[in-house]
């Protein structure tokens, strides 16, 4: 067997992830009373054997295994396919890249809030990825805003999350 | 009944009722258009102003809203592949495939004119079986709403076609992850770590903003600045809403199957159009001799659940107004209109009020009609979105998925639902493990376990022997052996 035969099929992770999280979910329900803990059981022992059983074909490589020339990974496969003509390293970067934008945008929610996140976020992400100009970004990240703080502040009175930095010097804004 | 339906007209078509109508749509398209958000925020917002309304005036005005929002939910589906709601996850599979190849129009044609098929259709399925509903509804017991469930899991998850395992495992983890919170038979907590956010068990609309739109977004910028979703600018050119209402006439006898699928399903109480969708979309595929375009931006993928979506509206309007059972969170909404209104919803919406029940079917079928011919207008607009650069778009849609995400319960653990659910959907989408089962999994969770629990402890094992759970189990039969076949067949085609 070649050693590229020999390679692992990625999919192998997220197996090896369910197969983890389906144990931990049928040995803690363990713990809980017969009633509770019967469906769990029920749809929990099947799903493990079965996980099981696509941990060991991806581990055999089944799915990912060249038989004639190139293969079309993951056939048959119900889900919105994926572009595959695109090398995985260049998916991985630009997936990673793209993460980065998201949690930091995150991460700006929970330490000044949304109102003052979004505007920052619209207007950084434009500027350094979508390589636009100041004025339209400003004014794209502007509009957002205003949107949001009519919509979701002014109309539906939504219950923004106390930002962790206005906590830290307890400052109560008015937003 | 005769008496009712004239009097139900007459109430209808006045143009006060129809101007509440018509202000209902265009207030439920402001809103309805945003991912997450819908027809069940624009109630919300509403309910302390509709009190002073005369009822029908008010129930004409709630149907407005309502319908327009299970219309409009398809646009962000089509458009980014973000489902506007739990009930067009199912049109995204294809709806955002062809807007990449640019047929935006054609599937957002295709989609509107399927949604108000089958809500006319769901309309008079409702009609046509109004007298008898009671006794359709009891032909169905506990055991056959737990193999209902079963069915529509299995349906989804072997229909994977190339991945039947992968497909079995995710709907199991979806159904795993839909007990995490308290028991509904015991009340114990399970896998809530004692959080508190977790004790009322993950809300979906996280989970599937999470499974469905991060992928599809994280995807869309691939190309670089300057890319736009509709690669083909030519393929966007030619084609048009027209092509898409081609479409529905060529596959009519689809879209009435689907809109029977729906209408039943909506009669069923808890099942709501979160399960009709897919079922009617596992029809579609299942029913199809062509099966391999599915996923890949194949028309039938829009019209079959789209128009199950609309008629299984019906159907849960007619549970909440007859049963008072909410089939959904709007419709719990609905519920509470009714009371403000001063209205008992059940048995006496069929003998006392019977006129403003018909006045809810004739308003249902004219706010369709309304729907459809607004966002009809406005397809081709819509669609020239997809000719936009994608680095423009995905920061305001990063920005409302957020908050569509935030607002299901206002708490923290929304936000790290999100992030925890964008990984696993990255992953699936990049390793081949498809995402519907998990979906369709957490959906019927709640009514599998509870069903399942009460069908074993009420009948034993006699509820194998009764008529209609041997149908189903049949056709789940049916499924498994159909979904083995077609792999192995598969399998042999590829070593040949």
């Amino acid at each position: 067997m070649s050693d590229e035969r020999r390679k692992l099929d990625p999919s192998f992770w997220l197996a090896l992830f369910f197969v983890v999280v389906i144990a931990v979910w049928v040995v803690t329900a363990a713990t809980l009373d017969r009633d509770t803990r019967l469906f769990p059981w029920i749809v929990g022992i099947p799903a493990f054997a079965l996980a099981l059983r696509q941990l060991v074909a991806d581990w055999r490589g089944v799915g990912a295994k060249p038989e004639n020339g190139e293969p079309t990974p993951y056939p048959g496969i119900l889900d919105i396919s994926v572009d595959r003509t695109i090398p995985a390293e260049e998916i991985f970067r630009h997936t990673i890249r793209t993460a980065y934008w998201i949690v930091t945008f995150a991460c700006g929610i929970w330490l000044v809030g949304f109102l003052i996140t979004i505007p920052l976020f619209i207007f950084f992400y434009l500027i350094n990825e979508a390589n636009a100009r100041k004025l339209p970004a400003l004014i794209v990240a502007a509009g957002m805003a205003l949107f949001v703080w009519i919509l979701f502040d002014r109309v539906m009175h939504l219950a923004w999350p106390e930002p962790a930095l206005f906590s830290l010097f307890g400052i109560k804004p008015k937003f | 009944m005769l008496d009712a339906i004239v009097a139900a007209t007459g109430q209808i078509f006045t143009l006060s009722r129809l101007a509440w109508l018509l202000a209902g749509v265009l207030l439920g398209s402001v809103i309805g258009f945003i991912p997450g958000i819908g027809g069940r925020v624009t109630l919300a917002i509403l309910l302390p102003f509709i009190v002073k309304m005369d009822p029908a005036s008010a129930l004409v005005l709630i149907v407005g809203i309502h319908a327009i929002g299970n219309t409009a939910d398809t646009i962000p589906a089509i458009l980014f592949g973000i489902p506007g709601s739990t009930s067009a996850t199912a049109t995204v599979m294809d709806g955002y495939p062809m807007a990449k190849r640019g047929e935006a129009e054609r599937a957002m044609g295709a989609s509107f004119l399927s949604s108000g098929m089958g809500g006319l259709i769901g309309a008079f399925t409702v009609l046509a079986t109004i007298p008898m509903i009671r006794p359709l509804i009891l032909t169905f017991g506990n055991p056959e709403f737990f193999m209902t469930a079963i069915l529509a899991i299995v349906m989804i998850a072997l229909l994977t076609g190339g991945a039947p395992t992968k497909g079995l495992v995710a709907g199991c983890v979806g159904l795993m992850i839909g007990m995490i919170g308290v028991a509904p038979q015991t009340g114990v907590q399970r896998w809530t770590f004692d959080q508190l956010y977790l004790s009322d068990g993950i809300p979906l609309i996280p989970i599937a903003l999470g499974i469905f739109a991060i992928p599809e977004l994280v995807d869309m910028t691939l190309g670089g600045a300057g890319t736009k979703i509709a690669a083909n600018a030519q393929a966007a050119s030619l084609s048009t809403k027209w092509q898409g209402v081609k479409d529905v006439f060529q596959h009519w006898w689809l879209l009435v199957r689907s809109s029977f699928i729906g209408s039943w399903i909506g009669i069923l109480p808890g099942i709501g159009s979160g399960s009709a969708i897919w079922l009617a979309y596992g029809h579609a595929v299942q029913s199809s001799k062509d099966k391999d375009n599915f996923g890949k931006g194949d028309v039938r993928g829009v019209i079959a659940p789209e128009a199950a979506n609309n008629a299984s509206d019906a159907g849960d309007w007619c549970l909440t107004l007859t049963f008072g059972i909410p089939g959904s969170a709007t419709m719990s909404l609905v519920l509470a209109a009714m009371v403000l209104l001063g209205l008992p919803a059940g048995p006496k919406m069929l003998t006392d009020h019977l006129d403003l029940t018909l006045v809810i079917v004739w308003s249902l079928v004219l706010a369709n009609l309304m729907a459809t011919g607004l966002c009809f207008l406005f397809a081709r607009q819509l669609s020239g979105i997809t000719k936009m650069p994608v680095h423009y778009l995905f920061p305001v849609l990063i920005v409302l998925i957020f908050l569509a995400a935030y607002q299901s319960t206002t708490d923290w653990g929304d936000l790290i639902t999100l992030l925890g659910f964008s990984v696993i959907g990255i992953s699936m989408k990049r390793f081949g493990w498809p995402r519907p089962p998990l979906i369709v999994g957490i959906v019927l969770q709640h009514l599998a376990e509870t069903y399942f629990f009460l069908t074993t402890k009420l009948y034993g094992t006699s509820w194998l022997t009764r008529p209609v759970v041997i149908i189903l189990f049949v056709l789940i039969v049916w499924t498994i052996v159909h979904a083995a076949r077609r792999y192995a067949r598969d399998k042999a085609a590829a070593k040949a």
